[in-house]
């Protein structure tokens, strides 16, 4: 639970009329108890499922709960006879923004087929790391796996011969600085840092010397039109404070060459203030 | 409460003095941005986390005195935290007084909560209060330049409904970060 959830659950318990837990609930127990029953390969709707019973529980105006991938540990077991497999996916899983655990060899050493197990609670995140990794199966964890993959664990990637033909994601590429040029009768200026790790794309823009009646929207542009980033609130575009937006994009951004701040006002867009070529370098 | 998402935030804080879910879905509202607004103001991730924690005590603590005629919910909430923020500044400390009414301990806070923390401070997190009608139209309108024909048609509404709702989300957003600067 992340510090939102926490002071959330300590204002739920200390309201005098508390009556129900208006906190996110792990996965329920029926629901892990029904893939285990099923044993046997067990795909990713599995978890979609358990996503939604999850949702249900939560409260009306909850979002399904987030998976936080720096707190999720993920153990690899490599049990393909392969040298070097499970460090490559760990370090692939690590890019991706997971925490990595035990990274070892797994207690069968001839498996064929690849599979993500979880530890009760953790079947989206496992659903997610399937996802990443190409892998159809998606198990609840079994104990012998459990032991070798330590106490720590919350997913266990157990590798087997069908990924040692897959060769894992380039490395990221480097962080590329952009600066902003103001649009012919605007004024302005800025500066923008981008950083692609895995599908998430990571920009910081710095914006000086914007109107402050205004809110600027920070878009990308390109042949398949805009990719929104965020908005830059009015009164907080003056003074080059960073902004940061995360978001996830498509795996190949080339169509996208223009990064834009675009100023709103009265309701509607108010034209382009600044703009900067997005170079291919940052395509990795 | 009905659906949440279509509730004011006074009819919320009303509904909070008898209803822990009422005051948990103001709380999801609010939490978030009001972050962003504690970290703007303090640069420090570590005091931000405290002082949301005290004024949303505070709130919790002080429902009976919110009174809707005086103001909107996301007003008085700002209030609350504005008074905290003062507190802090001359005292160097936080207060602790509505979470010691209260037997809330202090959060313990990981580097991965400074980091969700800090995360706040950022002007999408601003939209998060606002109910999602608006904020989509928002995005569609000013982000994506739609025209209302084509917003309205992509959203089975129709286009007065949409140019309403971009600008009471607009109003909105620019009453909250009035309020903000204000302090």
């Amino acid at each position: 639970m992340n510090v939102f959830d926490r002071l959330e659950a300590q204002l739920a318990d200390a309201h005098p009329h508390r009556s129900r837990r208006a906190l996110p609930r792990p996965a329920p127990r029926t629901v892990v108890a029904f893939a285990a029953a099923l044993a046997a390969v067990v795909v990713v709707a599995f978890a979609a499922l358990a996503g939604d019973s999850t949702t249900e529980h939560a409260g009306p105006a909850a979002p399904a709960p987030a998976v936080d991938r720096a707190e999720t540990t993920v153990a690899v077991l490599n049990s393909a006879r392969t040298p070097g497999l499970a460090r490559d996916a760990a370090t692939a899983l690590q890019r991706f923004g997971w925490k990595i655990g035990t990274v070892t060899n797994g207690p069968d050493q001839s498996l064929t087929t690849s599979c993500v197990d979880f530890v009760p609670g953790h079947s989206q995140a496992a659903s997610t790391i399937a996802r990443q990794l190409r892998i159809r199966n998606v198990l609840p964890v079994t104990k012998d796996l459990q032991v070798v993959a330590g106490p720590d664990a919350d997913v266990v990637v157990v590798l087997g011969r069908d990924q040692i033909a897959r060769g894992y994601a380039p490395p990221p590429a480097p962080a590329v600085e952009l600066t902003f040029r103001a649009v012919h009768g605007s004024h302005g200026s800025g500066t923008a840092r981008l950083e692609l790790r895995g599908t998430r794309l990571t920009v910081v823009v710095r914006l000086r010397g914007l109107s402050d009646r205004a809110i600027h929207a920070v878009r990308l542009r390109g042949a398949p039109g805009v990719a929104l980033f965020g908005l830059v609130a009015a009164g907080s575009a003056q003074h080059g404070e960073p902004h940061t937006f995360t978001t996830n994009i498509p795996a190949n951004l080339k169509p996208y060459d223009t990064l834009e701040v675009v100023r709103a006002r009265h309701g509607r867009p108010d034209g382009v203030v600044l703009t900067a070529r997005v170079p291919s370098s940052v395509l990795g | 409460v009905g659906n949440v998402s279509d509730t004011s935030d006074e009819a919320l804080l009303l509904a909070a003095r008898r209803d822990a879910d009422a005051f948990a879905a103001f709380y999801r509202r609010h939490a978030r941005p009001l972050a962003g607004f504690l970290v703007r103001r303090t640069r420090d991730p570590e005091a931000a986390a405290d002082l949301l924690a005290e004024t949303f005590a505070a709130a919790l603590t002080g429902l009976d005195r919110f009174d809707p005629a005086r103001g909107d919910g996301a007003a008085w909430l700002y209030g609350i935290a504005h008074h905290q923020l003062a507190r802090w500044q001359r005292r160097g400390a936080v207060e602790r007084r509505a979470r010691r009414r209260l037997h809330m301990e202090r959060l313990e806070l990981s580097d991965t909560d400074l980091r969700a923390v800090e995360a706040c401070d950022d002007a999408t997190v601003a939209l998060e209060g606002l109910p999602p009608d608006q904020r989509a139209a928002i995005h569609a309108r000013v982000v994506q330049e739609q025209d209302y024909a084509a917003i309205a048609a992509a959203s089975g509404s129709t286009e007065p409904a949409v140019r309403q709702r971009v600008s009471r989300g607009l109003a909105a957003l620019r009453a909250r970060l009035t309020r903000e600067e204000q302090a």
